[in-house]
């Protein structure tokens, strides 16, 4: 049995590091995640077939960074009348009754030292697929763009937008 | 400051500017260190690694590839079930509210995120404090989620103190069992609090206890000015505290007194202060500060001499003898009894008793008459041993009235109500509870055990009152005696009014709900009398903001002369934060006439000067720590003493000679440990040698020490309290006799002025005004910038510029802490700023010119300067740090990668290095405080002060949302919005008429190391001082 000398450990680490780092960074990107989620909420079937405007809902899109989940009020708007008798409705209702809220699992995440606004993109009148991609033609939810730092710096070169470091990093 | 600097080492000539003794001496020792970077070296790797280590790294590498495969931690969103009106998430909602950390009570505005108050900030239009906050009220906001607070009622075993939750119920039930019994058997009822500056606390403690004969209020502070409201009554016929107008004082002559620090309302005596000091007016106020140790305001001195408490008298009744006696000017002057009271004081003799140099109180007493009817006398109510204390201010009334500034720098119509306590009644209580007098004790906002002097043995004397409740946040010295402790909510979390002066009402409304299971003060008092079931109380219904709203609707609503309904009076009290009565001064009495009877209080005979014996103890009160309330607050705690620029510890000041004859080192990292000892007791502590100080005076901080405070705060220096006198219903805080022996041993002191060296760089100019007024740009002779290799940025938007006021910066450090809060600067403890890795962002520099015995004094705030030829940015081998379009220079977190470079080629040392992941050992209720706007930095990243990047982008924002540019003055940075004498003035230099634009282009104006062509944006302006040149 040969054994490995120490100079031919040495490429091979550093291949071992590199494919290591190189997947490691690579999993941030998170491109097709879609967890499931507490309660089987169809975006397709809110924003596709039904036509309920995104701003609607994420109403706080315009006037804040965050975009935000709606509260959930805002699906008693609707649902203490339409289609009571579904199973995830009835679910919806008794998370509300009881005053807990339903643990939505994140899909779009950018990093603590990221700042982002969604009011500037809206009033700037970006649509919203643009990052989110066709969610009105998803049944679950996911992310169809890596957004990574290259995509929102080229997005802002296209359009002019500042690229200062601070722009973004605070 | 006349005396010539001497020096004994043969080393070179000392700079001009210095920080320490070290330094002037020119510490062999210091110098080498001052040639590194780091106080410490860092763990240095010396070997490369063995074929083991390195197999260990691959085998990291392929963990690495492992966790490549897994999913990003999975995150929740919790939506709200409803979301509240006003709540914007991302965006903030404020408060106005009014600052509970001491009865100065200045209005705050508080800066809540999601619900989560995570900012203070001064109120503009408060007219106490005007926008400012100190320090320790910017601090205050951290004592709302310290996690030492106790999160319940509880019920303390007496003997033990060991302390056990209880429940509301069972407090509420035993308590007033415990009332009820003492008003049947007519045992004593005594409810002690701090002092109450809310009218309507104040109304319901008299509803409260006016249910039970036998009940009495007593009021007592730790910092007390009781001789100052003690000597009103015995000379014009009334108890009460004056307004003392530093804004209408052409001079203003301070005995011991500190009121840029910590004398009863600093804020509003910093901006009154500083409104008087800007030579480009055309006029300029003078201080003269005559003191046994250097305060803040002594700092801030035009001139100043130095004292010993005992002696303090004499030097005011020899100013006075020089107006009615020697030079017969004043009123009074014929008055036989003043005659008499006088006949000792000459001048001469209290000038070689206090070690004046002879003719000092003449001229002194002429530029007091000089300045009549516009100068102001200010004796510290706790300057002067205990049984002068009231004589002193006696003497200084007797000064005022003379010079005629009752009415106008001492104004009594509309006076202060931030010090209502009684040292005579908290002494008389003592000596009640010693009888056995006292059946129930209700404590609220003091700590008796701890601040009351340990001769008097307050925490023995609870063991003698058969009930106590105690209304702290914590189980603290005095709590542990308690039967109960029913903790009152923080002041962020509650309903209250304040009258910090009479005829301003200012209200404090809750920006949060209470975090824990506490109570408000006033529910609690209301629920126990009408459980009484007599007196006013009883039979009523409602909360304390019921009845809060119920004493307004009655009280101010009618005076208001508001035509809307109560209600709408009420919500726009509540908007506003403050009201105001009109006709301001048409309250309250006039001063009336100094009755020469109260100078019965002087004693007959002048006292033998005390000389050789022992020394003069001062426990004096730290501008950080204050009486010791917020000792658990890490902010407080890491903030550096303004003067001696040492944190996490108290120490014994002595002066440099004593040093020298004692000889104990001038090096904090090398202080000596000594005992003091003033007969009923001692302890150890190490020694700092304190320029400025009298030789003969030693000098010790109160609020350190703290035996229950907390986490942070226990354990932290020695209790000076416990070697305070209490004789003849006073408690004594200065010239304690007092001896000190050296130990052998040595401890270090955390100080940061030893940090990061200046190489004698001119860095401070300063001038006089005399010579300001013959030419403006004396005294700044600061290099101009050479011609540049680079091409210069170019700025088409704004550009963002600074200017610091030398004149107007008095050294308080509250935009240390405003910067703290707003940009989440991690405490790091006593061991780390020992090393020398502070992470404030921006510091105080003090610099001493002159002789160490008589030192004169700048305060120079020291922040990145933005440098348009950065030195930082041309060595950073990743670009982390880049100038950005408006003039900033740039530190992105995330680019890091911790060369430090950045730090060592920075010549104004303001960057500041990560070296551990500070964030990670934040306890859980702690990171509520976090500003979300700004980056938590992780281990290994270089961060530094970043101009308020995010206030910046939200005035930006906002300016956007309605089409227009940022306005001069709409942004300001988190430290010069907090500055209370508006020192710091932030904009757009890219607009000529922008308020720092005309700043930067005063003569006055100057840029630190300029030689160095680095051409910051941050421009200072020379110091101005209001005295003679030295030799003229």
């Amino acid at each position: 049995m040969s054994t490995l000398k120490p100079k031919q450990i040495i490429p091979i680490a550093l291949i071992l590091i590199v494919l290591g780092g190189w997947s490691f960074f690579d999993s941030f990107s998170n491109v097709g995640y879609a967890p499931k989620q507490p309660v089987p909420f169809s975006h397709k079937l809110h924003a596709g077939t039904n036509k309920i405007p995104c701003l609607y809902c994420h109403s706080n899109a315009e006037r804040s960074r965050h975009a935000m989940v709606p509260a959930m009020a805002v699906c008693m708007n609707c649902h203490t009348v339409v289609k009571t008798d579904s199973p995830a409705i009835q679910m919806v209702t008794q998370y509300y009754q009881s005053g807990r809220p339903i643990p939505w699992v994140r899909v779009h995440r950018e990093p603590d030292y990221v700042y982002f606004s969604h009011q500037w993109h809206i009033a700037r009148g970006f649509k919203c697929q643009q990052c989110h991609g066709e969610v009105e033609k998803m049944d679950v939810i996911q992310q169809s763009k890596d957004l990574k730092m290259g995509f929102c710096i080229s997005c802002h070169r296209q359009n002019k937008a500042p690229t200062d470091c601070n722009t973004c990093h605070v | 400051m006349s005396e010539t600097p001497t020096k004994t080492s043969e080393a070179a000539i000392p700079p001009k500017h210095w920080r320490s003794l070290a330094e002037w001496n020119d510490d062999p020792e210091v110098r080498a260190l001052r040639e590194r970077e780091f106080l410490t070296p860092s763990e240095e790797v010396t070997e490369i690694p063995s074929r083991r280590e390195f197999l260990k790294l691959v085998g990291a590498g392929a963990a690495f590839a492992a966790a490549g495969c897994a999913r990003k931690p999975v995150e929740k969103i919790l939506p709200y079930i409803r979301m509240p009106e006003e709540a914007v998430p991302g965006k903030a909602v404020w408060y106005a509210s009014t600052c509970g950390e001491c009865p100065a009570a200045c209005g705050v505005l508080v800066k809540t995120r999601e619900g989560r108050p995570i900012k203070l900030e001064g109120m503009k239009e408060h007219p106490v404090n005007r926008g400012g906050l100190c320090a320790r009220g910017q601090a205050s906001l951290l004592n709302l989620y310290d996690p030492d607070r106790i999160q319940g009622p509880v019920a303390v075993d007496r003997s033990s103190g060991a302390a056990k939750a209880s429940t509301w119920a069972a407090i509420d039930v035993r308590a007033t069992r415990a009332l009820r019994e003492a008003r049947d058997a007519g045992g004593r009822v005594v409810l002690l609090t701090g002092t109450l500056t809310s009218p309507s606390t104040r109304s319901l403690v008299e509803d409260f206890l006016g249910s039970i004969p036998s009940a009495a209020h007593v009021t007592y502070d730790a910092v007390s000015s009781d001789a100052i409201a003690k000597a009103q009554e015995l000379c014009y016929g009334e108890r009460r505290i004056p307004r003392y107008r530093l804004d209408k004082a052409d001079l203003l002559l301070t005995i011991g007194a500190d009121p840029l620090g910590t004398f009863l309302s600093p804020p509003e005596f910093a901006r009154d202060f500083a409104s008087r000091r800007h030579p480009e007016s055309g006029s300029m106020s003078r201080v003269v500060a005559i003191e046994p140790i250097l305060t803040l305001t002594g700092t801030n001195a035009d001139v100043r001499h130095r004292v010993r408490p005992e002696h303090l008298l004499g030097v005011v009744l020899a100013l006075a003898h020089e107006l009615h006696v020697k030079n017969p000017r004043a009123a009074l002057a014929g008055n036989a009894a003043v005659g008499v009271s006088l006949q000792d004081y000459s001048s001469e003799s209290a000038e070689q008793d206090a070690g004046l140099r002879p003719g000092t109180l003449t001229a002194l007493a002429d530029e007091l008459w000089a300045n009549r009817g516009k100068s102001l006398v200010l004796a510290g109510p706790q300057a002067a041993p205990a049984n002068h204390a009231v004589a002193l201010q006696v003497a200084v009334n007797l000064l005022n009235s003379a010079l005629g500034n009752d009415g106008v720098t001492v104004d009594t119509a509309t006076p202060s109500l931030q010090a209502q306590g009684s040292e005579e009644a908290v002494l008389t209580l003592a000596e009640r509870m010693r009888a056995g007098e006292i059946q129930v004790l209700l404590i609220h906002g003091v700590n008796p055990a701890y601040t009351l002097p340990a001769a008097l043995g307050f925490g023995d004397l609870l063991k003698r009152v058969p009930f106590i409740v105690s209304f702290s946040d914590r189980v603290d010295e005095t709590a542990r005696h308690a039967d109960f402790v029913a903790p009152d909510h923080h002041y962020l979390e509650s309903w209250n009014d304040h009258e910090p002066r009479r005829g301003i009402r200012s209200l404090a409304q809750p920006a949060i709900a209470p975090l824990y299971g506490t109570r408000a003060f006033q529910d609690t008092l209301l629920s126990w009398g009408r459980a009484l079931g007599a007196g006013l109380l009883a039979g009523t219904a409602g909360t304390w903001h019921e009845y809060l709203r119920e004493r307004w609707r009655k009280d101010v609503y009618p005076r208001s002369g508001a035509a809307a309904t109560f209600d709408l009076f009420w919500e726009g009290a509540l908007r506003e934060g403050v009201w105001q009565a009109g006709g301001q001064g048409a309250t309250g009495a006039g001063p009336g006439s100094f009755r020469p009877g109260a100078l019965g209080e002087i004693p007959a005979t002048k006292a033998s000067p005390p000389s050789g014996g022992p020394l003069s103890l001062v426990l004096y009160t730290p501008v950080t720590m204050y009486d010791g309330r917020s000792a658990n607050n890490a902010w407080l705690q890491e903030l550096p003493d303004p003067i001696s620029k040492i944190d996490w510890d108290n120490y014994v000041s002595i002066a440099p000679s004593r040093a020298k004859e004692l000889g104990v080192s001038d090096y904090e990292m090398k202080a000596d440990v000594v005992t003091v000892d003033v007969g009923h007791a001692k302890f150890d502590l190490p020694v700092h040698v304190q320029p400025g100080l009298h030789p003969d005076v030693i000098a010790i901080a109160v609020g350190y020490g703290r035996t229950a405070a907390g986490r942070i705060g226990n354990k932290v220096g020695q209790n000076g309290y416990a070697l305070a006198q209490a004789t003849a219903g006073r408690v004594g805080l200065s010239g304690i006799p007092a001896r000190i022996t050296k130990t052998g041993r040595q401890a270090p002191l955390a100080c940061v002025q030893g940090h990061q060296y200046t190489e004698d760089r001119p860095i401070i100019y300063e001038t006089t005004f005399a010579s300001f007024l013959k030419d403006p740009s004396s005294g700044n002779e600061a290099p101009t910038h050479e011609p540049s290799m680079w091409s210069p940025h170019k700025y088409t938007g704004y550009r963002w510029g600074m200017a610091i006021d030398l004149n107007a910066c008095i050294g308080c450090s509250a935009c240390m802490i405003a910067c703290q809060a707003e940009n989440n600067v991690p405490v790091v403890g006593k061991s780390i700023v020992l090393r020398g890795r502070e992470m404030h962002w921006l510091r105080i520099d003090r610099y001493y010119s002159g002789n160490p015995e008589m030192p004169e004094t700048v305060h120079q705030p020291m922040l990145c300067q933005h440098c348009e030829n950065a030195p930082c940015e041309t060595v950073c081998p990743v670009l982390a740090t880049v100038h950005d379009s408006e003039g900033l220079n740039l530190q992105i977190y995330n680019r890091c990668v911790g060369t430090r470079y950045c730090s060592n080629n920075c010549p104004y040392k303001v960057r500041r290095f990560n070296w551990f992941d500070y964030s990670s050992v934040r306890e859980k209720s702690l990171r509520l405080v976090l500003n979300p706007d700004v980056t938590v930095r992780s281990k290994g990243v270089m961060e530094k002060c970043t101009f308020c990047v995010q206030r910046i982008r939200d005035a930006k924002e906002h300016a956007k949302a309605l089409g227009v540019r940022v306005r001069d003055g709409d942004l300001e940075t988190a430290c010069s919005q907090s500055c209370p004498t508006q020192a710091i003035t932030f904009g757009d230099i890219n607009d000529p008429k922008s308020r720092v634009s005309e700043m930067q282009k005063h003569p006055r104006g100057y840029h630190v190391l300029a030689d160095l062509n680095t051409r910051p944006v941050v421009t200072y302006e020379v110091k101005v001082r209001n005295r003679e040149e030295v030799g003229a």
